[in-house]
Order: structure tokens, then sequence, then C-alpha cells
């Protein structure tokens, strides 16, 4: 497994440019997104400065829940080598997480470290270790989460050919509920309600304002990791059952 | 072109046919794509709501504003999205040689070789923006402001199909050009989705005068909301679709260009 890993994570440093190309694209939509909320808090320079610090945690958290998973196993049942995999002494599941695992690390070591040292003069006015070590059950807790629910659409394919569409619905669905691009605290009173009662708040809303200091209290902690963690414990149930009955219902013909 | 259209026809219908067997996964496509743009609405709407507006422009501003780049961007992709901005695909593979031998112009079987079906949902989504919006500002629009905006419909297309068109052709030159794409056509665009106003000066500079993105969205949006600062907005406005067709024209010479130094790498 940790081969698997090694693999994947050697994968993401072989084109070279694709890696700066990639840092900077999120470096230039950090930016936009910065050069917005600078405007419109443009009376309040603390709220402007949080805000810069929020964008710049969100695009990094984005790369640790990231979806890769869902293209490696769609690959492999798109083209039928998922049968293959199904013959090799590993668990599926497992051996598409450690891919997938590989190539997050490698995604944050080449993409998010750069970006966070490019931000660094923004964000390290805001966050400190303490405040980032107290957010990791969080975001350990988040990438499991969508882990889960990437698989699951992944798993899709068996049904519908063409998941993409499932996938992209379930990555807007995130982005906009978990308040990757907006806040919650921006939305209106009434549509902030229902956002706050699902548990999509504790992928990124959560989080970063844990770290920049603005959620404390235990109770609301705890509360917070008890339904991240019932949420990716449910999302894993239906992942094993789907998986399972795929398996059980699919035809290999062979060829 | 008579001829072309007829052809293009005919492939799309075929096109159709064949995605007639997946019905469930076209369907879908279109509608995460109407969700998708839907949520972005959504996001300048909170936006405008709690802000009332970004430096003037309130949500049916705003509406037009990424309702036109939106609507330009979904036409031109469902003509050459799939085929021409992913030139370095049938570069590597060695499958743009099929098109060399065929008695019709390179260009041409590309955009007939896949209809853009996904991009449909993002037609139906800025549309529905756009008329409403349009509808909002009724009272500053005459029949001179109502042609100019299905002019500038058009040279946004022609505008934005010439910038997949040319983002694609480097290909001939580096063999992968999709992240470039991605930098200077979709992450410097995206700067057009809000005012320029909010952005320091060289921004605007950047996108009127290097990448002319500015000339999609922005610019129109001045004239028909009369909401420019100077005579020269006006005027980059009036401009804006000899800019469209003028890029558009460059991309074409640009590929053929490509393709004279193309070397296949055989198939």
């Amino acid at each position: 497994m940790i081969y698997i890993f090694k693999m994947e994570y050697r994968r993401c440093l072989v084109y070279k440019s694709e890696v700066l190309f990639s840092v900077v694209s999120s470096a230039i939509s950090i930016l936009v997104q910065m050069a917005l909320w600078k405007y419109l808090y443009r009376d309040n320079w603390a709220r402007a400065e949080y805000m810069t610090a929020y964008v710049i945690l969100s695009v990094i958290l984005g790369i640790i829940y990231s979806n890769t998973i869902y293209y490696t196993i769609t690959e492999k049942i798109a083209n039928g080598n998922f049968a293959l995999e199904l013959l090799k002494p590993v668990d599926f599941l497992v051996l598409h997480y450690m891919r997938s695992l590989g190539n997050i690390c490698g995604q944050i070591s080449f993409r998010a470290v750069p970006i966070s040292i490019l931000f660094w003069p923004i964000i390290s006015k805001n966050i400190n270790i303490i405040l980032v070590i107290k957010a990791l059950p969080f975001i350990v807790a988040g990438h499991i989460f969508c882990t889960a629910l990437f698989m699951w659409c992944g798993l899709i394919s068996f049904v519908i050919v063409e998941s993409w569409a499932i996938r992209r619905l379930t990555d807007n669905t995130i982005s906009f509920l978990a308040g990757a691009v907006i806040p919650i605290a921006v939305f209106p009173d009434s549509l902030e309600k229902i956002v706050r009662a699902l548990p999509f708040q504790y992928l990124y809303d959560y989080p970063i304002r844990i770290i920049l200091g603005e959620l404390t209290g235990y109770e609301i902690y705890m509360k917070g990791l008890i339904s991240i963690v019932h949420g990716f414990l449910v999302m894993w149930v239906v992942v094993f059952v789907t998986f399972r009955l795929a398996i059980r219902n699919c035809t290999i013909q062979g060829g | 072109m008579r001829k072309f259209f007829r052809l293009y026809r005919i492939y799309t219908i075929q096109f159709f046919k064949a995605r007639a067997e997946y019905r469930l996964n076209f369907w879908l496509g279109i509608l995460a794509n109407i969700y998708s743009y839907f949520i972005t609405f959504l996001n300048y709407w909170i936006i405008t709501r709690r802000f009332e507006n970004i430096d003037g422009w309130g949500f049916a501003d705003m509406s037009i504003l990424y309702g036109i780049n939106l609507f330009t961007y979904a036409i031109a992709g469902t003509f050459v999205w799939y085929n021409a901005f992913q030139l370095e695909e049938e570069i590597i593979s060695g499958g743009l040689d099929r098109y060399l031998v065929r008695p019709m112009g390179v260009i041409e079987q590309l955009i007939c070789s896949r209809f853009g079906d996904t991009f449909v949902g993002q037609v139906i989504v800025a549309g529905i923006f756009l008329t409403w919006a349009m509808f909002k500002h009724i009272s500053l629009l005459s029949i001179g402001k109502v042609l100019y905006f299905f002019l500038i419909l058009i040279s946004g297309t022609m505008l934005q199909i010439g910038a997949m068109i040319v983002v694609g052709s480097l290909s001939f030159w580096l063999n992968k050009s999709t992240k470039i794409g991605e930098v200077f056509y979709y992450e410097i665009r995206s700067l057009i989705h809000y005012p320029l106003s909010i952005y320091p000066v060289w921004i605007r500079y950047l996108l009127t005068y290097l990448l002319p993105w500015a000339f999609i969205n922005y610019y129109p949006a001045l004239l028909l909301l009369g909401k420019g600062n100077s005579v020269i907005d006006y005027v980059l406005g009036g401009l804006s679709p000899f800019v469209g067709v003028g890029v558009f024209a460059f991309s074409i010479v640009f590929f053929y260009k490509g393709l004279q130094v193309y070397c296949s790498p055989g198939n």
C-alpha cells in the first residue's frame, strides 16, 4: 500500500510545468477573490484581512478535500479494469484510497505549500499554530467525509456510464453549503438557518473559523466534531453497501 | 459557408442520435451545468443582498455582466471546446492526421467532430438571467441598444471561440497547452466576473490591451447600462464588436500558422 501511495505522490511531479501552472492558477483565483472582498470591506480593514485569510485557507482546504478518488474509480469502471483490480490481494476501495491519498499529499506538497508560502505575509497575521492543531480533527474528518462522498459518486458509474454530472452536482453543493466561496455568515438569515442545520458547514466554515480564532467554546467545538464524525460514518456505510451491491450485480463479460 | 452549415447540421443530428442512447447521462449533464451556474448567480445575489451593490452594480447589473460572459462562453463551447480547445489530445494521439486528408478545412472538421451538448445547460441558465435582467432595465433600452446587445452576444461568442482556438493552437508548438489555457483563459478571464473598477488600474489595462477579455462583457455592459465614467469607456464599448471579429480572425490565422509547423507523431 505504501508503494502505491509513494508512486502516486511522485507522479504529481512528473509534469513540472503542470505543477507550476496549477500554483499560478490557484494564486490568480485567490487574488480575484481577495480583490473582491477587499473592495466590499474597504471601510473595515480588519474584516477585509479576515476575508483574505478565509479565501486562502478555503483554497488550501479544497486541495485536501480533493475529488481525485472519483476519477480513479470511474476510469477503472468505465474501461472494465476494475475486474482485474478485484483479483488483486488488496481491497478495491483501500487501493483507490491510497492512490487518492498519494495524489492529495502530492498536491499539498507541490501546490498547497507554495500557495501558503506565497501568501504567508497575509495568513501569518491571522492564524497561529495552536488553532491550526485545534482545527485538524475537523480537517481530517472532512477529508474522510469527502473521500467517502466522492467514492460513492465514482461507484455510481456502475449505474450511470458518465457520472461526472453527479460529481459536479456534489462538488457545487459542497462548495456552496460549506461556505467555501462565501462564508455562511454572509448568507441571508433564512438561508443561513437552513445551511447551519446541514453537516457541510463542518468542512470549510467551521475549521476556517477555528483557525482564524472566531470559533471558541468547548461545547460548540465538540458538537461540530461529533456531527462531522457522524456524517462520515454514515457516508462510509453508504459506500460499503453501494460497493457490495455493485459487485454483486455487475456482470463481467471478459475480453 | 452554406455547405459547412449544412454539414454541421447533419453531424449534429448524428451526434444527438448517438447521445440518445445514453439519455440519462445527457439530461444529467445539462442539469448539472444548470445547477452549477445557478449557484454562481445565487452567490452574486447573496453578495448584492448583503452589500447592496458591487461598486454600483446591483444584482440585475451583475446578471447582465456575468450573463453575457457565460452565454458567449457557452455558445463558443458548443462549437469548439471539445475539439479545438483540447487540440493537444488530437495532436499527441496523432488523430489530427485524419483531418488533414479530408476535403474540408481542418477547423470546420474539428467543429463538426463534436457538438458541446453539455454547454446547453449554461446557455439556458445564462439566457434566463439575461432575459430577466434586461427586462429589469427595460427603461434604459432603446432599439439601438437592443440591436447592440445582440451584436455583442455574437461578437463576444466570436471572441471566446477565437480565444479557445488560440489556446488549442498553442499545442502545435508546446504539445500540452491546456494548463496554459487554464491560466490565461479561465483564471484571468475570471477577473471579468466582477466590474473591473474594483481592481487596480493595471488589471484594466491587462484586460483591455493585452488579453482583451474585457471586450466580452465589461465594456459592452458599460455602454448598455450607461455606467461609463468617461468617453473612452463608451468608445471601447463601441469597439467591442470589432475586437471580437478581430480576435476570431487572428485565431484562424494563428491556427493555420501552427498547422504549418505541425509534425505528426503517427498513430
